[in-house]
């Protein structure tokens, strides 16, 4: 599998200007329709004035695996998961800090920043994972 | 509108061809399914080739230069994993259009190869630019369907050896060999509960379907199989939360292909779906109404899904054995259930079986299912 090419969003949609850095999801000011990552046109009403929503820390792990054998500038194993959050919307995440063995769907989990995941040119793709609620926090 | 009829196919053992290119594999395949139909060259009136690019662009007019088949309309067609599911279905419309009386649908790829791709590659894709994989998503289906309804990595393996044991009876399967249900649960970890014997093989090959209006069908062909119905869609994008142990795509396609046929899943006497992974057996008999949610497992363990049980799902060993070369894959479901339903199946037939049911869904696009779904009834 070739190199993948630079996400668009390198720089990971969160905060910067925050102590407690938060993902961003758009809102549009038209429906209220909720979207993340982002998006610039609302796939609901296609209105373009839209806002944007910082997220809380905190969501449910819907459901989880271990990738043995992903893109080669990811190292294996990787734990990768589907968050859903209390404002609606559902995130596809990495998760860090836990055992195969403590992981489970439902479970609560939480927003952390953590090392860069860099991409086959080394340029850093990913700076956020979610780890279980409690730990670190 | 006209009916319309399959009255010639073709079909290869899927595998890995790394010493032939994808023409030299592909037109074989076409001609087996022309001489078959005993159609002349230039009474096809259109053509459609499902294929992801695996050989670049114009994929069928290379494929079908060698055999002179040229100077009609040649569309080539990306569906995913559905792609030549749907060149089956633009054909099936070009005839029930009046556009042309005969067409030909073929399906192409060759996944062993640099550069093969079968995910969205624009950085675009939040799911896979972040290190999601097509393994990986089939995954998380697992994990919840197993954790909603307390399901054992033993029993997903289970179908597994199902497929293995039919797959091994089938001349065209990549893979022909049994597995024990210890060497499934024993084999390499891709992406957990995923196991390498979960998932199908990484497949090279071609399939092709000669398809022409009913009222000339029986010039061509003694047991002509008529498409009752056929069904295509996308996935819906939600970017909320979506139950992923029942895909709505699936269902969706599945509720208008059986209203369209006046049939229901229990009318059909075979099925060819899109097990790429072992947890697809579950998902899609509960999504085509062969199960209800969670009870796929039963029917499994009982011995209704294989050849002599209640619903026949993946005679042919599916995707699982037979392999995925994710162009020809749709085409290759309907070859396997023409032959079926015209008692050409062999050691794998399912005795009496008059209706057949075709899916093929795929496509790894974030916030979507699945990007595209097709489906077909046939019957004798």
């Amino acid at each position: 599998m070739p190199d993948m090419i630079l996400p668009p969003i390198s720089q990971g949609p969160y905060l910067t200007d925050e102590r407690q850095p938060r993902l961003l999801a758009s809102e549009c000011d038209d429906c209220s329709h909720r979207v993340f990552p982002p998006a610039s046109v609302c796939p609901q009403c296609n209105g373009e004035e839209i806002s944007t929503l910082p997220l809380g820390k905190d969501g449910l792990l819907y459901s989880y695996t271990i990738i043995h054998q992903g893109p080669k500038w990811i190292k294996p194993p990787y734990i990768v998961g589907y968050i859903d959050m209390p404002e609606g919307v559902r995130i596809f995440t990495h998760l860090t800090d836990m055992e195969p063995q403590d992981i489970s769907c439902d479970m609560p989990v939480s927003l952390r920043i953590t090392d860069p995941i860099l991409n086959g040119d080394g340029r850093e793709v990913l700076r956020f994972k979610f780890g279980p609620l409690n730990n670190g926090d | 509108m006209r009916g319309v009829s399959i009255i010639g196919t073709g079909l290869m053992r899927f595998g890995k061809y790394l010493d032939k290119g994808l023409v030299d594999i592909a037109w074989p395949v076409v001609k087996q399914a022309i001489l078959e139909a005993g159609v002349k060259k230039e009474d096809i009136g259109s053509a459609f080739c499902g294929t992801v690019g695996s050989a670049g662009i114009m994929t069928g007019q290379s494929i079908l230069k060698p055999l002179g088949l040229t100077g009609m309309p040649i569309t080539n067609v990306e569906g995913a994993c559905s792609s030549s599911g749907i060149a089956v279905r633009l054909a099936w419309m070009a005839i029930k259009s009046g556009e042309c009386d005969i067409a030909l649908a073929i399906g192409a790829d060759k996944m062993n190869q640099s550069g093969a791709r079968h995910e969205p590659n624009h950085g675009e894709d939040w799911d896979m630019a972040y290190g999601l994989t097509m393994h990986g998503l089939y995954s998380m289906r697992a994990r919840r369907y197993m954790h909603d309804y307390g399901i054992s990595a033993e029993q997903l393996a289970q179908v597994s050896v199902k497929s293995h044991k039919l797959g091994a009876k089938n001349p065209n399967a990549h893979i022909q060999k049994e597995v024990s249900l210890e060497e499934v649960m024993s084999s390499r970890m891709i992406s957990d509960p995923l196991r390498l014997l979960h998932c199908c093989p990484v497949s090279d090959g071609a399939a092709a379907v000669v398809l022409c209006a009913d009222e000339i069908a029986k010039k061509y062909c003694d047991k002509p199989v008529k498409i009752i119905a056929s069904s295509q869609h996308s996935g819906k994008y939600m970017t909320g939360f979506r139950d992923m142990t029942m895909p709505e795509i699936t269902q969706r396609t599945a509720k208008e292909i059986y209203e369209k046929a006046g049939l229901g899943p229990e009318d059909i006497d075979l099925a060819e779906i899109h097990d790429a992974f072992t947890i697809n057996e579950f998902l899609y008999s509960d999504a085509l109404g062969f199960s209800k949610p969670g009870e796929a497992v039963k029917l499994l363990e009982d011995g209704e899904t294989t050849i002599g049980g209640k619903i026949p799902i993946n005679p042919s060993g599916g995707l699982l054995s037979r392999g995925h070369p994710i162009g020809p894959t749709g085409a290759a479901q309907i070859v396997e259930v023409t032959r079926q339903l015209q008692g050409r199946a062999g050691d794998l037939q399912v005795e009496g079986a008059k209706i057949g049911l075709t899916h093929v869904t795929g496509g790894g696009v974030a916030g979507l299912d699945h990007g595209a779904c097709t489906m077909h009834i046939l019957a004798i």
